[in-house]
């Protein structure tokens, strides 16, 4: 504002230097290092097999039925995943949005750890599922079970274990939402007479609804592309995405064909992502002028 | 009134159970991984027969180079950052200019690139410039990849000091350096060392990117312990070897929470 109030020539040139200098490094590297692979994979994909250019590799990937198999049990983990995640974290999300206690801040800090380290969710899921493993000799010693429950390897584990890995990816955007409704809505509410499930029901299930929609689209963008987890937990008949784009490029890398499939994640991804920042932008705005 | 309080005290208790629970799942992927490396045997099992620190004796002396290559990996990707976010967040918090938002958006675009993705478009540009297996090439993908969580406290920092100070000392006749050396860079100082250490917790332990781009030369640990998981199993020498890198990475998040305050965490998440 500064810069606006004194308006002289020179003054201009120089607030253009001041800006676009300290910017030109960061995105020059964002220009080489993530926009350019980027546009390198879109070329990639659009080489059809016969040397021309087109649409051709799309098509095949929907007329595959094993990739479009691959599609629907990447999409379904996901969403099962989303599911779950929306379920855990809106208590979550209230909670830190609401109460500054040292619990919420236990909560915070211990919401760091899945973000740093899919691998080490995926091993622990291991150690706690393997038929000699934490959980089984648990259920072994209460005399829940006889025999060891075979988890490891099953669905429910894989979508338990997306569901750890994302939970960060749902509390965040739920708490901003939550943040942005008044708490005097929800006393108003009870000094009328709302129980605590009312107030649920009625103030700030509807007043998060944009909140939820955008945590569902963030998590469930970050989900689908989820590459450790599957590689670790799952098994044969589970096919994913990120899995093939993988071993695709392990022996002797087929270049059209994983492109082609890492387009297809990229626009899912990166569309959902831009749709939550598009629908998050106004309550953050609110937010920043509140503060 | 007295079912009031009893409502309320049944309510305090439900919320208390249900994070503790939480947070104790989230605790338990830690506290397992750590616990198995202290078991005694060959393999395996729960409960365990004995406990021993042998396991750690016994960890591969392939992991400890390999440890060493994530250390440098991480801390080499947290500086290339630190570098490039100063300037650009000093612009994006002091001027107001047509484009803001778009940069704004573009410079957290590497959260809503997913990693399978970038990866590959990185293998491909790598192998046109023969930059696979080498140092700086794994180093400009996770500068990329951890970019985001960089620019979060920086930026919060810039925001929380006054443009009044670096004026004041502008106007007692220091130079641009000098207000850079002795004002700015103390005053963001946290935020920087908040986005240097989340950075290097991250770089450290980033495996999808690397494990499409790293060679022999360049073996960082989180893809050693993939190869070792594939090749032999879960072995308490291979937990030993989890449980150094987690310990690497708790003693980071303790500094980063404990000593330079969680302010700078908020929102770490877009």
């Amino acid at each position: 504002m500064v810069e606006s109030a004194a308006g002289s020539i020179s003054r201009k040139r120089s607030a253009w230097f001041g800006v676009v200098l300290p910017l030109a490094p960061a995105l020059l590297y964002y220009l080489v290092f993530l926009v350019y692979p980027i546009l390198v994979l879109g070329q990639y994909s659009l080489q059809e097999r016969g040397g021309g250019i087109g649409l051709g590799n799309y098509a095949q990937f929907f007329r595959n039925a094993g990739l479009r198999r691959t599609l629907t049990n990447t999409l379904t983990i996901a969403a099962a995943a989303t599911l779950l995640d929306l379920v855990l974290a809106y208590p979550v999300a209230y909670y830190l949005a609401r109460r500054r206690t040292w619990l919420a801040d236990v909560v915070q800090v211990s919401l760091l750890i899945p973000l740093y380290g899919g691998l080490y969710v995926a091993f622990a899921f291991m150690l706690m599922l393997l038929p000699n493993g934490f959980l089984n000799s648990l259920l072994a010693l209460l005399h829940v079970v006889d025999q060891p429950l075979s988890l490891l390897y099953t669905y429910p584990t894989l979508i338990a274990a997306f569901g750890v890995y994302g939970l960060p990816f749902m509390v965040y955007p739920l708490r901003a939402a939550i943040q942005g409704i008044d708490p005097a809505m929800e006393e108003a509410a009870r000094t009328l007479g709302a129980g605590g499930w009312q107030v649920f029901r009625q103030i700030l299930l509807p007043m998060s609804r944009v909140g939820m929609v955008g945590g569902v689209l963030l998590n469930f963008g970050w989900n689908v592309a989820i590459f450790s987890i599957p590689l670790v937990l799952s098994f044969k008949g589970a096919p994913f995405l990120s899995l093939d784009i993988y071993f695709s490029t392990r022996y002797g890398i087929r270049w059209s064909y994983a492109a082609t499939l890492s387009a297809v994640l990229f626009c899912i991804t990166f569309g959902l992502s831009y749709l939550y920042l598009v629908l998050a932008r106004p309550t953050r705005t609110v937010r920043a002028e509140g503060e | 009134m007295p079912s009031v309080r009893r409502t309320r005290l049944v309510g305090r208790l439900l919320w208390g159970l249900y994070l503790g629970a939480l947070v104790a799942g989230l605790w338990l992927i830690f506290f397992l991984l750590f616990a198995h490396s202290f078991f005694e045997g060959v393999t395996l099992e729960f409960p365990p027969r004995g406990l021993t620190l042998e396991n750690y004796f016994q960890i591969s002396s392939a992991f400890f180079p390999a440890l060493r290559v994530s250390l440098i990996l991480g801390l080499c990707a947290g500086l290339l950052n630190v570098l490039l976010a100063i300037p650009a967040c000093y612009v994006l918090s002091r001027f107001e200019f047509p484009g803001k938002d778009f940069i704004n958006t573009v410079l957290v675009a590497p959260n809503m690139v997913p990693a399978v993705s970038l990866a590959l478009g990185l293998l491909a540009l790598y192998s046109r410039l023969g930059a696979i297996d080498t140092f700086w090439g794994l180093v400009s993908a996770l500068g990329i990849i951890t970019m985001p969580y960089m620019l979060r406290p920086v930026l919060a920092a810039f925001n929380e000091m006054d443009p009044a100070l670096e004026e004041a000392a502008r106007t007692l006749g220091a130079g641009r350096w000098r207000v850079f050396l002795s004002v700015t860079l103390p005053l963001i100082g946290p935020g920087v060392l908040a986005g240097l250490l989340l950075s290097f917790i991250i770089g450290f332990n980033e495996f999808t990117v690397i494990i499409f781009l790293y060679g022999p030369k360049n073996l960082p640990a989180s893809v050693w312990l993939w190869n070792m998981l594939f090749m032999y199993g879960i072995t308490p020498q291979f937990a030993a070897a989890v449980a150094i890198m987690q310990l690497v990475s708790f003693a980071v998040l303790f500094v980063l929470v404990g000593v330079i305050g969680r302010r700078y965490l908020q929102g770490v998440v877009f």
